[in-house]
């Protein structure tokens, strides 16, 4: 058919001058400044109760800003009363929308107690969100545990709560018996059947406002959709049984049978913004593996240490999987960012074997992946960010950079704000390298880089994630391009195998990663996993299986995410935006 | 401007509107004449509360309360005008050539001569109320400053303003010349004008989305039911007058869709009311620049304000959109000096002043859009 032209609205304006303000001008006759001020005041008031201005916007700290963000708080809030599936597709911003609508609720003196649920991988990133971007002090159950604090559910005012934490038998009954204001749920497609934990929980939860966050809200079937509106508006699409007979096709239970009318149902309780429709483009990633063979000694040193590490975790000889995870996690980072710790295990660990690889240690002089980053470096202008996990690894590149006579600026824990602002001014006005630890700019603005090398790995993806995401984000204009070093043969190595080379992780969009990982069919986190693996191969044979397995199970749940953010997308299409 | 807490706010109106205030700790005492005690549903001693987790003998006030509705009533005719003098800045009167030649371009005509004085010049800030509606709503509150002698407006020099950076003054300040009222509020409505469209860029676009897409629907349902008449002509083979029959339905069809189609335009369509809500005049020693420039034997004047806040000198607004210029053109009719957008007609590009010819183009007879 003949594709019909743009149309656009038509737009008039009418002006009122009334005559008590123009005379006054005209007469040149003022009043006080004080009248004047509290005027302007009482006129916003008008546009802050309609909730045409947020109260929250002033507020936030290193927080862009989009008008559809800005939007779906406004529509939560004024049209949905506060119970709302936030289902933006991923990368757009949800946290931020949810933050924004706690921070206004707050604000607006509405609510005083709020629960965040979500899956526990993302707990501790809640909370630094909503400290750092959102001036919120939660409590989260990663700092306290409630099982020993009998009053931490009735006495705080503002907690984030693992759910798997919250739904056990024993804190469920202890968690429901409180009221709350608002209750956010994260990742609600862990809620779609009713006959889960998860589910009953949060239908048991009583809470005059809910948020529930997903982007992918319905996976299986339409009855998912069921079950969530349900915890939003018991009723609206009446029983499962009619809800069936009306809105799913017989024998199909993943295609509508009314899809307007059902539209229209979902419309009052659900807001789904998609990156064409709010115009919002990211930039592509593009990402290059730099595998680097080790030099004798740093071979020598690594193998060392993964043979006593396992043997140790093995034997149940006083290592604990948390200071075998790390120093690992410390060797693959540099061997100088091992050293104090394994200098500090003297005492649990065989003092000879100890004493050989702290002298291997001490014999380096220098390592090959600092080398080949000074190469890289030399490579291409423009700035870089520099990622290391480890303050003695950041301390070594320091050096290295220096003797090179490459100027740098370095951005640590420890540092005041205003040092951190400063480093962040120096990186954007005056020098190409930024040398940063974990917290490197955590709701800084560092778009103006679009070159981040990865010196270590976080073994978990989802911090990988957050290091990519501080400069591939909405507001980059130009492609991304990313680094990753590895010593060949290192956990860090597999990793990337299953990571870059399986499920091409550097090109997904930011959030893909959380929603794959919520696929993964056991849950234990993706950490745990590689370090099993890696703690249980006895031979490079079992190690390769072990990954390749993992790599399977990750490609799955890829697919998995795929196949259910495809369906979501011909589900809702784009009427569901703001 | 940053918000003030809604209880100094409630405070403040009430102290205004003739109330008894006392402020303790977290609430407000109030007596209220029986009067306003009616108007806001008060009792005529009563206590304010504005958090919610007292629940005490009072009333909660929060954004959501009634009260908030009927509040400004206590203002009455406060607050409409106001009047700052800012203390005096250094004042640039060397090398103003030199910036005049950086700043502006003369597309069209040559400076003869530049000369600078010490002035008062004064600058109305009008605070509008806005609201835009079509099948949705939306209201915002803009802010534009208008110079009262050479109508340009330098809104960076608002963010300066409002941190309050100028003295309560009320002392008298003369201001030697300004532009008649009419002249200056019509300027600022232009001016305001583009601000607003600017600010409902995203809300303009949300809805013609919506407009195309309802419209692409209904043409997908007009199409369809063309088709069908197109089919049944070629499957009964219809000819003569049975084929013109089917073929009238066909035009009806078109009839009514263009029918739907300007529905649908006329349901979208944004009428944008604007309200004057209050005015403040600031006024300054400036360097006032006065330029005499010519075009084809024909001489102007034009004065500009170097600006002592912005250190800066003030674009000229074009004469025709009232926006800041740097670029502009004198028009061979009244020598108005215009920006190129408005010194050319968008349908046969030729040279049109449209000061001059403010609704269709003299030369192809194209009718002007809003701008």
């Amino acid at each position: 058919m003949e594709r019909h032209p743009e149309y656009h609205l038509d737009i008039s304006f009418s002006f009122i001058s009334p005559e008590a303000v123009l005379a006054r001008i005209a007469r040149d006759e003022a009043g006080e400044r004080r009248f004047y001020d509290l005027r302007l005041d009482v006129s916003h008031l008008s546009l802050l109760r309609s909730l045409e201005e947020l109260l929250c916007l002033e507020t936030l700290k290193g927080v862009e800003k989009f008008w559809y963000q800005i939007e779906v708080v406004k529509r939560v809030i004024r049209d949905f009363r506060g119970r709302a599936i936030f289902a933006d597709e991923v990368g757009l911003g949800k946290t931020i929308e949810a933050g924004m609508a706690i921070k206004e609720y707050l604000m607006r003196g509405m609510i005083r107690r709020v629960l965040i649920l979500a899956p526990p991988s993302l707990v501790s990133q809640w909370q630094e969100e909503m400290l750092s971007k959102f001036d919120l002090n939660f409590v989260s159950t990663d700092q306290v545990d409630p099982g020993k604090d009998e009053s931490f559910w009735e006495r705080e005012r503002l907690i984030i709560a693992s759910i798997s934490l919250a739904k056990s038998r024993r804190h469920f009954a202890r968690v429901i018996r409180n009221e709350y204001d608002l209750v956010v749920v994260d990742e609600v497609h862990h809620l779609k059947s009713r006959s889960t934990l998860n589910w009953k929980l949060v239908n048991a939860l009583k809470s005059r406002f809910l948020f529930l966050l997903s982007a992918t809200p319905v996976q299986n079937n339409l009855v998912e959709l069921f079950n969530l509106i349900t915890l939003l508006k018991p009723g609206l699409l009446r029983t499962e049984s009619k809800f069936k007979r009306e809105y799913v096709k017989r024998g199909d239970a993943r295609t509508p049978a009314n899809r307007d009318k059902l539209k229209e149902l979902v419309r009052e309780v659900m807001i789904r913004n998609t990156r064409s429709l709010v115009d919002v483009k990211l930039p592509k990633r593009f990402a290059s593996t730099i595998i680097v063979p080790p030099s004798e000694i740093e071979q020598e040193i690594y193998q060392k240490l993964s043979r006593l590490v396992r043997e140790r975790y093995k034997d149940g000889a006083g290592l604990s999987k948390v200071v075998s995870n790390n120093l690992l996690r410390e060797a693959g980072s540099s061997p100088y960012a091992l050293e104090s710790s394994l200098a500090k295990l003297d005492g649990s660990l065989p003092s000879a074997s100890v004493k050989e690889i702290l002298g291997l240690i001490h014999s380096l002089n220098g390592t090959e992946k600092g080398v080949r980053l000074l190469e890289l470096i030399n490579k291409g202008k423009g700035k870089k960010l520099i990622f290391v996990h480890y303050l003695k690894s950041l301390e070594y590149l320091a050096d290295l950079l220096a003797q090179a006579g490459l100027d740098f600026v370095e951005f640590r824990g420890g540092m005041t704000a205003a040092q951190k602002d400063g480093a962040i001014d120096s990186f954007r006005n005056q020098v190409d390298i930024l040398l940063s630890m974990e917290s490197g700019g955590e709701g800084r603005n560092v778009q103006f880089c679009n070159t981040m090398i990865n010196y270590d790995l976080p073994w978990n993806p989802m911090r990988i994630e957050q290091r990519i995401g501080r400069i591939h984000r909405i507001g980059q204009t130009r492609d991304v391009f990313i680094f990753n070093f590895c010593l060949r043969g290192s956990i860090e190595e597999y990793i990337l195998q299953v990571l870059d080379k399986k499920i091409n992780m550097f090109e997904l969009v930011i959030g893909e990663m959380d929603a794959i990982l919520g696929n993964l069919p056991r849950e234990a986190d993706f950490e745990d996993i590689v370090m099993d693996i890696w703690l249980k191969s006895q031979s490079e044979e079992d190690l390769r299986e072990g990954f390749n397995w993992l790599g399977e199970e990750m490609l799955r749940a890829k697919e998995g995410y795929e196949e259910t953010k495809q369906w979501d997308e011909v589900l809702f299409s784009d009427d569901l935006g703001v | 401007m940053e918000r003030k807490p809604l209880k100094s706010l409630v405070k403040e109106v009430l102290d205004v509107g003739g109330c008894l205030v006392e402020e303790n700790g977290d609430l407000l005492e109030v007596v209220v004449t029986p009067e306003i005690a009616g108007k806001l549903g008060l009792k005529e001693h009563e206590i304010l509360y504005f958090t919610p987790q007292e629940s005490r003998n009072g009333q909660f006030i929060s954004y959501s309360s009634d009260i908030l509705d009927s509040i400004s009533e206590l203002m009455e005719d406060k607050g409409h005008f106001c009047k700052v003098h800012l203390p005096r800045l250094y004042l640039k009167k060397e090398r103003l050539d030199q910036i005049i030649s950086q700043k502006l371009s003369l597309a069209n005509s040559v400076l003869r001569s530049s000369r600078a004085v010490e002035r008062t010049v004064s600058y109305l800030l009008l605070n509008f109320k806005y609201s835009a509606i079509s099948e949705e709503k939306k209201e915002g509150i803009i802010t534009v400053v208008v110079n009262e002698l050479t109508l340009a407006s330098p809104g960076e020099m608002m963010s300066t303003l409002l941190k309050g950076y100028y003295e309560g003054s009320r002392k008298e300040w003369r201001v030697e010349v300004r532009r008649p009222l009419e002249e200056v509020f019509s300027a600022a409505c232009k001016v305001a004008e583009h601000e607003i469209r600017r600010e409902l860029t995203d809300f303009v676009r949300r809805l013609d989305r919506r407009l195309n897409k309802d419209v692409a629907r209904i043409e997908g349902y007009y199409g369809t039911l063309k088709e069908e008449v197109e089919a049944r002509i070629q499957k009964r083979g219809l000819v003569g007058d049975d084929q013109e029959r089917e073929l009238s339905r066909i035009r009806a069809i078109d009839v009514e869709l263009k029918r739907k189609i300007k529905e649908q335009r006329d349901r979208y369509s944004l009428r944008v009311n604007v309200e004057l809500l209050n005015a403040i005049r600031v006024t300054m020693l400036a360097s006032l620049v006065i330029l005499r420039i010519r075009r084809k034997n024909r001489e102007k004047r034009l004065e500009l304000v170097w600006n002592p806040l912005l250190k800066d000198l003030e674009l000229p607004a074009c004469e025709g959109c009232f926006r800041p210029t740097g670029i502009f053109y004198l028009c061979d009719e009244e020598l108005h000096h215009i920006c190129p957008r408005c010194h050319e007609c968008p349908s046969c590009h030729k040279a049109v002043c449209r000061v001059c010819y403010p609704q269709a183009c003299p030369k192809c007879g194209g009718k002007f859009q809003e701008r």
